[in-house]
């Protein structure tokens, strides 16, 4: 007797109990379905934070004043334009380094104020933020050096004040100062972006410095050489301003690696503990099958008699009913791989989070489920193969 | 044939033993049909099952075909139940949920013999019994007389040299009875041995000889024709 005839009659005797076939399967199904939507979501929950993190410039780190309520922040801290080329030009690991301060305005437009977030910077920032442009160019050292009245806007504030393409060149006023549009960055996509996107220009720092009258610097952001210089480039700027600026322990710093490292951490534990629920899913659907194995063994208690006295040996009997919870298990699995793909599709498509199956997660799924039906279908086929064929037969 | 030497089989149900088989010889030849009449508790069915290879004597020996049978181990004693042995039952015992095909297939699957031939051989041996044309009915579709003669079928597939055959008319009308006991008597003409329990004489009247068994001893022997 060959495994494909067994595999035919362990098919003809789960047919025909479909019902209780199908609810005995219900625990795989499940145990299975959940592996696949939680690995679905969390791999591709993963991959999206960290291509979101990439775009968020990689290698990149900003340096911030430390807060300290006994030892305010004093006009002698704060970061200065010279800090900032000295920084890039001493250490090796920095790459780009661009000061950055924070202003907001109003601009006029079809007869209602917009309020408008502007980024003074210099031209670094582009390369250490990665902004991609649909239009025209990002600030220049000439802009720079000029204090010229320029703006790259994003692409929300050009929706608003025009369409897109046609922003370039043109003059808006911001708080009754004239500025040229010469760049238009991409629409960004992002999953943290909910709601409506910030509006946002970017200017010369000089510029701002100018109309402004002030010359405080918020922040000075940094990209290093590569991922591994990061931690360096963060060592040697904040040691080059506190001694430039002869204090300590003033300035502090962040990356964007320790939060690509925390995001991969959090969502490693809530896999593995989701996992972990799975897998007594998948325990208690192994349980679900001996039980329904034992129930058929001691139905076709008879049938196993007759086919002892035609010849069959215990090994056939039990390869038989093994099989049938092999198949059993198998096609839950089957099934819960199918019920977990739609699961996680539609729970990604609830909460905007893109679902990646990989291979080795099917396969896992299968393996365990199969692993399953072996270890739970074996007791039973072990009982159905040792009954005494005279007790079998007389059995009613 | 079948050489059964000083055979005792006691049952143990807790403290109480109960001896089913006292002592028992008997010599069948080699096609040879052979009717064991007795009232129930006699001990014939522990006998067809001892003979049959599905139990063993607690005592005694069992040569089939000059082999002692207690020297055998599971797989061979499946072996001989698959080749050399044919069972036929009072109440057919067919798979349920297969048709009548399928049912006579049963012992070639566990011979090892691939499906195509199966099912030739099969199909021959439903039209032997003169039911080529119901081969896909299942049991619950087929006459009490229909039902038996698929077991015969089965009983026969593998060619064995013997056929055991318990009460297989208890369960049927006197025709349908008749027609089963003819297809023995052909089977005998053809030289199979035939070991048959019966409580029927008219039954009992097909075979060569009869054995009488009362209380686990065998009490007398008969010529058929006597009865």
């Amino acid at each position: 007797m060959n495994f494909f005839e067994s595999v035919i009659i362990a098919w003809e005797s789960i047919v025909a109990n479909k019902m209780r076939s199908l609810l005995t399967m219900l625990g795989i199904i499940i145990g299975v379905a959940s592996v696949i939507t939680v690995s679905a979501l969390g791999q591709g929950g993963k991959a999206a934070i960290n291509k979101e993190l990439d775009a968020f410039g990689a290698n990149r780190f900003e340096i911030y004043y430390k807060y300290n309520p006994d030892k305010p922040i004093t006009e002698a801290d704060a970061f200065t334009l010279q800090d900032v080329r000295t920084i890039k030009e001493i250490s090796p690991a920095v790459e780009y380094m661009a000061p950055v301060s924070w202003g907001s305005g109003s601009i006029r437009s079809k007869g209602k104020e917009i309020g408008v977030e502007i980024v003074a910077t210099t031209a670094d920032y582009a390369k250490i933020a990665n902004l991609k442009l649909d239009a025209g160019r990002f600030l220049n050292s000439e802009d720079d050096n000029a204090k010229r009245y320029v703006a790259v806007i994003n692409e929300s504030l050009a929706q608003e004040l025009f369409s897109s393409s046609t922003a370039l060149g043109k003059k808006i006023m911001v708080s009754n100062r004239p500025f040229k549009v010469i760049g238009v960055l991409a629409k960004e996509e992002s999953i943290f972006s909910m709601g409506q996107a910030s509006k946002l220009m970017y200017i010369p720092i000089s510029t701002y410095f100018t109309y402004s009258g002030t010359n405080w610097i918020n922040n000075i952001e940094g990209k290093a050489v590569s991922q591994a210089e990061v931690d360096k480039a963060i060592q040697h700027s904040l040691s080059i301003l506190h001694r430039r600026h002869r204090s300590e322990d003033r300035y502090d710093a962040w990356n964007s690696q320790k939060e690509i490292d925390s995001v991969n951490q959090v969502l490693g534990i809530v896999t593995v503990v989701i996992s972990a629920i799975a897998g007594i899913s998948l325990l208690v659907g192994g349980i679900g099958i001996m039980n329904i194995m034992l129930v058929s063994v001691t139905e076709r208690t008879r049938e196993i008699g007759i086919r002892k006295a035609l010849g069959a040996h215990e090994i056939n009997i039990m390869v038989q009913f093994l099989i049938e919870a092999l198949v059993l298990s198998f096609s839950g699995g089957i099934l819960g791989l199918f019920f977990g793909f739609g699961v996680s599709k539609i729970i990604g498509w609830f909460i905007k989070v893109p679902t990646f199956i990989s291979w080795q997660m099917i396969a896992l799924a299968f393996t365990f489920s199969t692993g399953v039906g072996i270890c739970f279908g074996m007791y039973p086929a072990r009982k159905a193969a040792y009954q005494d064929p005279i007790e079998a037969l007389r059995y009613e | 044939m079948i050489v059964v030497e000083n055979m005792t089989k006691i049952y143990k149900s807790g403290e109480n033993e109960v001896a089913a088989l006292k002592d028992v010889n008997l010599h069948i030849k080699a096609g040879e049909f052979v009717a064991i009449m007795g009232p129930s508790g006699s001990g014939k069915s522990t006998l067809m099952n001892i003979l049959g290879c599905l139990d063993k004597p607690t005592s005694g020996e069992y040569y089939l075909e000059g082999k002692s049978i207690s020297q055998l181990d599971s797989r061979q004693l499946a072996y001989v139940r698959n080749k050399k042995i044919g069972f036929v039952f009072q109440n057919f015992n067919l798979l349920p949920r297969m048709n009548a095909l399928r049912n006579v297939e049963i012992p070639m699957i566990y011979a090892g013999i691939p499906p195509g031939e199966r099912r030739k051989r099969a199909m021959e041996a439903l039209k032997s019994v003169g039911l080529g044309d119901r081969w896909h009915h299942k049991p619950n579709e087929l006459s009490g007389g229909q039902r038996q003669r698929v077991a015969i079928a089965r009983a026969l597939i593998n060619s064995p040299r013997i056929i055991l055959a318990d009460e297989p008319t208890g369960n049927l009308d006197s025709k349908s009875g008749a027609e089963i006991m003819e297809i023995f008597a052909e089977l005998h003409r053809k030289g199979t041995t035939i070991v048959l329990v019966t409580h029927e004489d008219e039954i009992a009247r097909y075979a060569q000889r009869v054995v009488f068994f009362r209380d686990g001893r065998k009490v007398d022997e008969k010529s058929g024709e006597l009865l």
